[in-house]
């Protein structure tokens, strides 16, 4: 198998995906309306307190949950070979599915990244968030560091999307809302029982979303990269669960013909 | 592939069965009962069989997509479960209708996608897709997305993408259902080429015409077994001792005192005044056409039975009800 071909005609496959979904005027006048609005609302939430700390903590968890909420959408996009009666073909194909599955879904990350970036800058002096363009530009890489751990997590949830159709809609949305109350979004993660905290600290999410407050609060680079590697290793563990889940959807629809053909 | 020289045939399938789980309180559903085939290099093989005959599953179990319960499947050799990997590239599989092409994606860069999985790099994808699209007359669509393809470009779309990886058996299931009669035509022509060339076609169809007109050979399948394989010329001369007397302007006291002659099976009424009358052993039709003649009926034929009445001489008459 040649991963790298199958890995640049995958990418390729994603971008028409993308194009499907967006084109430049609904992703403008449309999903970053839509985007903008929802971090609006929950910053808004701390100026009603009173309290401008709340506030720009509302506003980063809020902005950058834009990446992770738009990377999670992989667990929809993964199944859309089954829609397009594509996935009994890659089944059958030398190179088997798991790779294409695993990759087909990448815009999401770029989509993510871009999505979270334009909300917070766009956002940060509306809601007193001082931010130069140094701070600007590391919190981008690290949104994109965020969308890109999570996109593991995504991917994860597809597997079982796969799996287990009827439910496709369910995994995503329980680990997004799992992910938002535990991983300090809206609450720190300092409120919840050491067990929560704890549980948290399995999602790229927790560790990425607090890089980037970190690099916004003047941290050391140390303590802000500590935090990146955290969320490339949980992101590994992810990987590595979907990859196992992926192939174990592929031996189990071998034995119990759950792929037809045309799905 | 040959270790004493003998080429092994393009499939072979011994005893296949595959019983599909019923679920809870109910009964089990046998797909493929002992189903025993072969097929030789070169050779356009046809699968005929009503809905729920276990066609699809053949062609599954083929395609390594799913795994038998019992019997064994090969492909050149192959076998399909210990060699799935193996298997894998030799095969081509090709569906009918709309589904198993990106439609968004350009006839161009759907054969390059496959390329790849197909272990093709960059360059020779690049060279393989244009060399397929200009096979099935698309060159002038390679850029074109899909989606804009009518269903006749898209089925040719569809045996490039089957074609891609160079493969020695092609699985056509059902592959000219809903094309048009020109379109229909020219896959054929294109099927035809493939024999030519030396690979081994499995062709489901439920056009008997098409089946009569490619194959070699065709298996009638019902339930999950065998029911006959044959030429398909072979198999018309099977029926034809029961030969078919085809009339028109007879009345209908003729036409029932035909009914009581020795050796008429049925007499079957196709319009008004027109009959087909089937026989059942040789020399039956002769005392027919006197009968006929006699009574001075002048439009009076016989014809050996189609491949569509062996089919329903071998299905029998459970018409479109499909089996549980």
């Amino acid at each position: 198998m040649n991963a790298a071909a199958v890995l640049r005609q995958t990418a390729w496959s994603g971008w028409t995906d993308l194009r499907s979904v967006y084109t430049p005027t609904n992703w403008a006048f449309g999903w970053m309306v839509r985007v903008l609005c929802q971090v609006v609302f929950y910053s808004m939430l701390g100026t009603l307190l009173g309290d401008p700390e709340r506030t720009r903590f509302l506003l980063v968890g809020a902005a950058v949950f834009i990446a992770v909420n738009e990377t999670m959408m992989t667990s929809a996009s993964t199944t859309w070979e089954r829609s397009s009666g594509t996935l009994s073909l890659l089944a059958a194909a030398p190179a088997g599915m798991v790779l294409v599955l695993a990759a087909r879904s990448w815009f999401w990350i770029a989509s993510g990244t871009v999505s979270a970036s334009v909300a917070l800058v766009v956002l940060a002096p509306v809601f007193g968030l001082d931010l130069g363009v140094a701070e600007a530009l590391t919190a981008v890489v690290l949104i994109f560091a965020t969308a890109l751990t999570n996109y593991a997590v995504g991917l994860c949830c597809g597997s079982l999307s796969l799996r287990f159709h009827q439910l496709r809609n369910v995994f995503a949305n329980i680990t997004l809302l799992t992910m938002t109350a535990f991983c300090g979004v809206m609450v720190p993660t300092s409120y919840w029982p050491k067990g929560l905290q704890w549980f948290a600290e399995l999602f790229p999410a927790a560790h990425g979303l607090r890089a980037v407050r970190l690099a916004l609060a003047g941290a050391d680079a140390g303590a802000v990269l500590a935090q990146v590697g955290w969320a490339f290793a949980t992101a590994a563990g992810w990987l590595a669960l979907a990859s196992l889940s992926l192939w174990w959807f592929h031996a189990d629809a071998r034995r119990t013909g759950s792929i037809d053909f045309g799905d | 592939m040959t270790i004493t020289g003998i080429d092994p045939p393009a499939v072979e399938v011994s005893g296949l069965t595959r019983v599909f789980s019923g679920g809870r309180g109910k009964a089990d559903h046998r797909a493929l009962d002992a189903f025993d085939l072969t097929v030789t290099p070169g050779e356009v093989h046809g699968l005929l069989g009503p809905n729920g005959a276990g066609k699809t599953t053949l062609c599954k179990i083929l395609s390594t997509v799913l795994l038998p319960t019992s019997g064994t499947a090969r492909v050149l050799g192959l076998d399909v479960v210990a060699d799935a990997k193996r298997v894998r590239p030799l095969l081509g599989i090709v569906f009918g209708g709309e589904r198993g092409l990106y439609a968004r994606m350009t006839a161009g860069q759907n054969l390059r996608f496959w390329a790849a999985l197909y272990g093709l790099g960059r360059r020779a994808g690049r060279a393989r897709a244009a060399e397929l699209l200009d096979r099935v007359g698309l060159s002038a669509r390679a850029d074109n997305r899909v989606e804009t393809f009518s269903r006749g470009m898209k089925q040719r779309l569809h045996l490039a993408r089957g074609m891609i990886g160079d493969p020695r058996v092609l699985i056509l299931d059902e592959p000219t259902v809903g094309m048009d009669p020109v379109s229909a035509h020219e896959f054929r022509e294109l099927v035809e080429e493939l024999r030519a060339e030396g690979r081994a076609v499995l062709l489901t169809t439920h056009d008997m015409a098409e089946a009569e007109a490619l194959c070699d050979r065709v298996s009638f399948i019902d339930g999950g077994r065998l029911l006959r394989c044959e030429d398909p010329r072979v198999l018309g001369e099977l029926l034809s001792r029961h030969e078919r007397v085809r009339a028109t302007g007879v009345p209908e006291a003729l036409a029932d005192r035909i009914a009581e002659l020795r050796g008429v099976e049925a007499v079957r009424r196709t319009g008004p005044g027109a009959i087909l009358v089937e026989t059942d052993r040789d020399g039956a039709a002769l005392p027919v056409l006197r009968m006929l003649v006699e009574a001075g009926t002048t439009d009076v034929s016989t014809a050996p039975p189609t491949l569509e009445e062996v089919y329903m001489h071998l299905i029998g008459d459970r018409g479109m009800a499909v089996r549980s």
